[in-house]
């Protein structure tokens, strides 16, 4: 809440005469009016359950275990990663899932160089759309241990695992992903 | 006007906290069982028309998770309401009007237990300079509404409870009702006060569900199946905001909206056989039973809203319950309403029949 | 494996806001941090609080006035007290009929946590926030008049 810097704060005391109105303030008689405040505070706290649903509890459930979890749609192949629970194509249900070793091509990328409220990364810093082979679908991640101006897309690139005692079922267990041995060594 | 019918409706179970599936896996099931039913492929979908709302979501732009229900790709035409998906189902209506296409679907996702505390959540749908930082309990503003109208002599909280009654013992024959039974007036009067006069049983029981229903229009509708539930009228209108400058023992935009629907359909609301009301609190319905001019009417024959509200598809699940009921050959004509806002600020009102116009 | 329980986790949001407000409502915050009360002149008469269109005629409204902070209730509903409500014990959610005013000023009441009190037609009256910023809660609550 911010009060105009000019406004004398004198305080009256509440009108006496509880029926009666005062003259409007274009007669001569009238109140000054206070001057009118610019803005408000307005803060919402909102406390929530996030339900991550049973695909994607089984692609987290694989991270913790330090495994990359697909699917593959039983109708028309498409090979999710990460995968839902269903086909958003055919509506079908997923096979089970089975594991790919991570390794992919980087589909498309930024560079992030600006700074923002909340940032857990230090600017400037990779972002990229993996295609993961054996699968259908990109998965976002970040990619380091490189230049960024030395990112290309079509780069191979690896998954660098979090140590074992430090997997969760998040998307933190793959630290982020580096230019593949070969490519880059 | 186009020739538009409602072909078929589906929906989920209203479960108080459904901690299983994310957005796509409580709607899809139920998109397949609403397309299957009368042998619609997603390829065949002119248009899809949602609604949900992020703050019951908790995250912005909550409702592309649900796309997946569908898919995106190759790309479809779709569009998203931010609020009952009764609103959706008039946008598709409209779309179809236009003669954009023949088949729309229509779902509506709302999930009430993610908040761990709607009272939080609630007041962000109120005034933000006059009612939000006061953050209102979330039945306060219907408390009021509902001892206005005792004020006024029109129900009283026995009604009330009977109401109550009514509607569980009939959610008994729903399955998709989140809480029901054969309860007594006593029992009910018994219950203790959450926003005087409103006792326990006359809040609706906010949970989770997805409901689903197909639109198409001419002889795409007629080819799908052997009855239609034509939509004969739909129009909805809006009250003011603020609480204190509406005359709240009456629901002017719904006697406006169902004047208009009446004037579309070549009858009135007084002439259905059954509707279904979105009533999230049991004074709701002799509000709009008067609005409407309901006399005879079987009201609410699925439980209504106070057996199970899934916040942003309790309207949607109203237009699917009355429509099945012609679908199904029970009803030849009925009326569903829909509301957002509070105290039943904004208000659809949609008529049906299982003859289309002529 | 895909019949296992999902993975759920609590999380909060916050919307750290600053909103901007209308002239009208600039003056009648402004006022209640002076223990001043304004209403605005409507088609239906004066409505408190000043809304900035008139809920009749969509037209802006037009001037303001200095009311009496003290009115009439016209419902009330009653609450259980949370952390942060306006009265710290069980209260009334009101709709208060400012004297000279068209309508009516959602806010609280406090009868001393005694619904018995509580009566369609007694009379209230403004309890001012000691430490006033130019927000509704200027308005601690209303109470019983004298």
């Amino acid at each position: 809440m911010r009060e105009p810097a000019s406004e004398p704060s004198v305080l009256r005391e509440p009108a006496s005469e509880p029926s009666v109105l005062r003259e409007p303030a274009s007669e001569p008689s009238a109140p000054t009016l206070p001057e009118p405040l610019t803005t408000m505070a307005s803060p919402f706290r909102m406390d929530y359950t996030y339900v991550a649903g049973t695909g994607r509890s089984v692609f987290l459930r694989g991270l913790a275990e330090g495994r990359m979890l697909a699917r593959r749609c039983p109708a028309c192949a498409q090979v999710y990663l990460p995968p839902p629970e269903f086909c958003s194509r055919c509506l079908s249900r997923l096979d089970e899932p089975f594991e790919l070793d991570g390794r992919g091509v980087i589909s498309t990328f930024c560079v992030v160089s600006f700074p923002f409220p909340g940032q857990v990364h230090e600017p400037p810093y990779v972002v990229a759309h993996i295609q993961v082979e054996g699968s259908g679908t990109r998965l976002m991640h970040l990619v380091r241990e490189v230049d960024p101006a030395d990112v290309r897309i079509g780069m191979e690139v690896e998954p660098v695992w979090a140590g074992e005692d430090e997997r969760e079922n998040s998307l933190t267990s793959i630290r982020h992903y580096r230019p593949a041995g070969d490519e880059y060594a | 006007m186009r020739d538009v019918a409602v072909v078929s409706f589906a929906q989920s179970p209203c479960e108080a906290a459904n901690r299983r599936d994310d957005m796509a896996g409580i709607l899809l099931p139920v998109i397949r069982e609403a397309l299957g039913a009368v042998g619609v492929d997603r390829d065949d979908v002119d248009f899809f028309a949602s609604g949900s709302h992020d703050f019951f979501e908790g995250r912005t732009f909550a409702y592309i998770e649900s796309l997946d229900a569908v898919g995106a790709w190759p790309p479809v035409s779709e569009s998203h309401v931010e609020m009952d998906a009764a609103w959706a189902f008039a946008e598709a209506w409209s779309w179809l009007q236009l003669g954009e296409g023949d088949i729309a679907l229509v779902y509506g996702i709302g999930r009430g237990s993610l908040a761990a505390d709607l009272d939080q959540v609630l007041p962000a749908q109120l005034d933000p300079y006059f009612l939000a930082p006061l953050r209102p309990h979330r039945d306060a503003l219907a408390g009021l509404q509902a001892a206005a109208m005792i004020d006024a002599g029109l129900t009283s909280e026995r009604d009330l409870a009977e109401i109550v009654v009514r509607s569980l013992s009939a959610a008994t024959g729903n399955p998709y009702a989140q809480k029901s039974g054969h309860l007594g007036v006593d029992q009910v009067l018994d219950a203790p006060y959450v926003s005087t006069p409103l006792r326990e049983h006359d809040v609706a029981p906010v949970g989770d569900a997805a409901a689903v229903v197909v639109l198409a229009a001419g002889d795409a509708a007629r080819r799908l199946g052997d009855r239609q539930a034509w939509v004969r009228g739909l129009d909805h209108r809006m009250d003011t905001h603020y609480p204190g400058v509406r005359n709240l023992t009456r629901s002017e935009s719904t006697r406006v909206a169902a004047a208009r629907a009446a004037e579309l359909a070549g009858f009135g609301a007084s002439e259905v056989d059954i509707a279904e009301l979105h009533t999230e609190y049991s004074h709701a319905e002799p509000l709009l039973a008067s609005a409407l001019g309901l006399e005879r009417t079987v009201v609410n024959p699925s439980g209504g809203p106070l057996a199970g509200r899934p916040v942003t598809a309790t309207g949607l699940v109203r237009i699917g319950e009355a429509a099945r009921r012609i679908l199904d050959g029970r009803a030849g004509r009925a009326l569903a309403h829909a509301t957002n806002g509070p105290a039943l600020q904004h208000n659809l009102v949609c008529l049906m029949s299982g003859e289309a116009a002529a | 494996m895909t019949e296992g329980a999902s993975l759920s986790a609590p999380y909060t949001l916050e919307f750290p806001f600053e909103r901007t407000v209308g002239p009208k409502i600039g003056t009648f915050f402004a006022g209640l941090k002076e223990r001043r009360l304004f209403g605005a002149r409507a088609e239906r008469g004066v409505v408190c609080p000043p809304l900035e269109f008139d809920p009749d005629t969509g037209a802006e409204t037009g001037e303001l006035v200095e009311l009496a902070p003290a009115g009439t209730v016209a419902t009330w509903t009653w609450a259980r007290s949370r952390a942060g409500d306006p009265v710290a014990r069980d209260f009334a959610w009101a709709l208060v009929a400012i004297d000279g005013t068209a309508g009516s000023f959602f806010h609280a009441v406090d009868v001393g946590g005694d619904p018995s009190r509580m009566q369609v037609g007694m009379r209230v009256r403004v309890r001012w926030r000691g430490d006033r910023v130019g927000d509704l809660r200027d308005i601690e609550c209303f109470e019983v008049a004298p």
